[in-house]
């Protein structure tokens, strides 16, 4: 069974009322005169966010870039909610974005990562995303992509990188075998 | 003289290989050339990321004018660095020109920030920026890079093109301080088919040094001019 449909199964109610919650913000985030200020429906949005990922192409039929432009709409408030889990459902939404379109995904992991780290300076989110990557498996390409955005943050992060550094090569040379993945991570750390 | 197996100029073959990444050169004078990131990006567009003077940083499609030099990257770690080359290139960075790479960068939103003493950017250190500081790949130990006497002749061509453009507009857009800091700044300058040139090399060889990329350079240099 996978993420979705673990989710379908356990969360039809909530999606049902969820879903039309999302779909009333996310209308009113698309038709907001002002995308850089926050508004309180952007808030509900964000405390549904964990079941964005189930709703995906079904309750609300959004395409990846939609659902990306409603995680960015939202991404301001996400503080609102434990790191942890917010972390868990970034690496989960961009683990199956990536899947029909390659290009939200990274958007998305880059955007997040990017903005923790260029804005707020905040190695605990970086070190939250790298760990959720690794234990919900996140796709090999953007595994890497992790690495590369975060690069030029080296001096700040650099034990919490070794450590995903590390983790990312253990699973490329089980997939790729050890050639393909010294060429894959060569100058990432 | 034949042109190198290595510098290649089908748009086809680029689009079907499995690189995505290259350095792009094309001959702008007689005895010069202006290099830029060649990048495939999802929809197999090639487009050409490129530092072509102070505060001008450009995003264009290739056209036939340049030849490049594919970075025998891994499809994977390529890919990350060309949604970097994409994200730079969305931003209107304004990067001041000069000459002596000393480590400078360009971050993701699209600023450049300068190293101690360094003046500005050129169109080959502009790569450097991008590549070296925000991605990893190292393609030349810049730091092994050697003073040239011919070089001030370029220093001088490059001090009267600012101050020409300054002529040329109401309102002079390049400050005269700052001509005046690349004019008396050190010059140690990486050549843009030196740095072409680095990318003939495979990943286990990078980065390379002056000495060792001298010869392929001075074959672009005797193909292309």
């Amino acid at each position: 069974m996978n993420f979705n449909q673990k989710n379908q199964t356990s969360t039809n109610l909530q999606d049902s009322i969820v879903g039309s919650q999302i779909r009333q913000n996310y209308e009113g985030y698309i038709n907001s005169s002002s995308k850089t200020t926050p508004t309180t429906p952007r808030k509900v949005l964000i405390r549904s966010f964990p079941y964005t990922t189930s709703l995906y192409s079904q309750d609300l039929e959004v395409s990846d870039e939609s659902l990306f432009s409603v995680w960015l709409g939202c991404h301001a408030f996400v503080i609102e909610r434990e790191q942890e889990s917010e972390a868990n459902d970034v690496v989960k939404l961009a683990r199956l974005s990536y899947e029909n379109d390659e290009d939200s995904a990274y958007r998305l992991l880059y955007n997040y990562v990017d903005t923790a780290l260029e804005q707020h300076l905040n190695a605990e989110k970086v070190k939250n995303i790298f760990e959720a990557a690794i234990k919900n498996n996140l796709q090999i390409d953007l595994l890497v992509g992790l690495l590369t955005v975060t690069y030029r943050f080296d001096y700040f992060l650099a034990s919490i990188r070794q450590e995903f550094f590390n983790s990312v090569k253990i699973k490329a040379i089980k997939a790729l075998g050890e050639t393909e993945t010294t060429e894959m991570l060569w100058g990432l750390i | 003289m034949a042109v190198p197996t290595w510098l290649e100029s089908d748009q086809n073959v680029f689009i079907s290989s499995p690189y995505s990444l290259a350095i792009a050169i094309k001959k702008i004078a007689s005895d010069r050339f202006h290099i830029g990131i060649l990048y495939k990006n999802l929809k197999n567009e090639l487009q050409v990321l490129h530092f072509a003077f102070h505060h001008d940083l450009r995003n264009e499609r290739l056209d036939n004018s340049y030849h490049w030099v594919n970075i025998r990257l891994n499809r994977t770690r390529a890919k990350g660095v060309v949604y970097q080359c994409e994200l730079i290139a969305s931003k209107k960075a304004k990067i001041p020109y000069g000459i002596t790479y000393k480590g400078g960068q360009i971050n993701k939103s699209g600023y450049y920030s300068s190293a101690l003493n360094e003046v500005g950017l050129t169109c080959t250190t502009f790569i450097l920026a991008v590549f070296e500081a925000q991605v990893g790949i190292k393609l030349v130990d810049w730091q092994s890079w050697e003073s040239r006497p011919e070089d001030t002749q370029f220093v001088n061509h490059m001090v009267s093109a600012m101050r020409e453009r300054n002529k040329k507009n109401t309102n002079p857009t390049i400050p005269e301080a700052h001509i005046k800091s690349v004019e008396e700044d050190i010059c140690i300058r990486i050549r843009p088919e030196e740095l072409t040139a680095s990318a003939k090399f495979s990943i286990a060889e990078l980065p390379v040094d002056f000495l060792k990329v001298q010869l392929p350079a001075s074959e672009i240099k005797a193909a292309l001019l």
